[in-house]
């Protein structure tokens, strides 16, 4: 959709259709986005890992809403054995888990798996270390937990393969 | 409102599922059950030295207190992991914060659990 338009109109013209198209693009999809019940998911397979059993509620219900197929980790071991076994277009990972956090599952997922699958880091941490210490060890992004649905939801769209 | 209710914030369950009150009330329940042994287990480990524990099950009771929010929770768990990891590894450390802030948030959490009690008691006799 961001393809240059091809009709032989004088160069200017041609320029200025091209930015109309982008920004009519990009309002499209923020509208999209900001429309709740629009399936933006559909089809998109996600697996969550997260231990809080709460946490794995609320995830659940915001991504199954969108349509998604959602698979649920309880650990970073539990993720490696579900990507190993089955195709996600992305992963949500929780940073603080039992048996094997999300840094040591992504960096595994990275380096062992030699995966590049979009992983997002889910943070209840408000100590600001934590971004960067994902994204060294091969995260994609980070979102802060309670995470805003639209948000989840425009990540996931933006990374997904 | 009354006291119970200045305790307790829903609003942020009750936006993301568009005031489905099923869904809620599944909400309700599990938190009822993890939190309870999560303020349980955080006490516990507070009455030990064990830092590391005491960050440890804070972070893990932080997460649902952002889904419900019971007044102060949250920013007392912060306050208390924080604490916390700065006093793993030191010799004599100072708890009485940490008791002090934890104090707090069992008296806020206690107060606030009548309520959502009695909310998640009416959801299951609505939705039946």
């Amino acid at each position: 959709m961001f393809n240059q338009c091809k009709i032989p109109l004088a160069y200017p013209f041609q320029v200025l259709l091209n930015h109309y198209l982008h920004y009519i693009c990009i309002i499209s999809l923020l509208w999209r986005v900001s429309n709740k019940n629009n399936f933006l998911l559909r089809g998109i397979n996600i697996l969550v890992a997260e231990d809080n059993k709460l946490n794995q509620k609320i995830a659940n219900f915001i991504l199954l809403k969108q349509n998604a197929n959602v698979s649920i980790a309880n650990n970073g071991e539990e993720a490696i054995e579900m990507l190993k076994e089955k195709t996600f277009d992305v992963v949500l990972m929780d940073l603080h888990m039992p048996v094997m956090d999300g840094l040591e599952a992504v960096r595994y997922i990275r380096q062992e798996m030699k995966s590049n699958v979009p992983v997002i880091a889910f943070t209840a941490s408000t100590f600001d270390d934590e971004s960067e210490k994902c994204l060294a060890a091969g995260m994609d992004a980070c979102i802060s937990k309670p995470f805003d649905a639209t948000v989840l939801c425009s990540l996931i769209l933006k990374l997904k393969r | 409102m009354d006291a119970d209710e200045q305790f307790v914030d829903l609003s942020f369950l009750y936006e993301i599922s568009d005031n489905d009150e099923v869904y809620i009330y599944d909400v309700l329940k599990l938190f009822l059950e993890s939190s309870q042994t999560g303020v349980s287990d955080l006490v516990k480990a507070s009455e030990t030295d064990d830092y590391q524990l005491i960050a440890k099950k804070a972070h893990f009771l932080k997460s649902s207190a952002n889904i419900v929010k019971i007044k102060d929770m949250h920013t007392l768990l912060v306050q208390i992991e924080q604490k916390a990891k700065e006093n793993i590894g030191l010799e004599n450390a100072d708890k009485s914060e940490i008791q002090s802030w934890l104090k707090t948030m069992v008296g806020n959490f206690n107060a606030a659990l009548p309520f959502i009690i009695a909310e998640k008691e009416r959801m299951a006799t609505t939705i039946k």
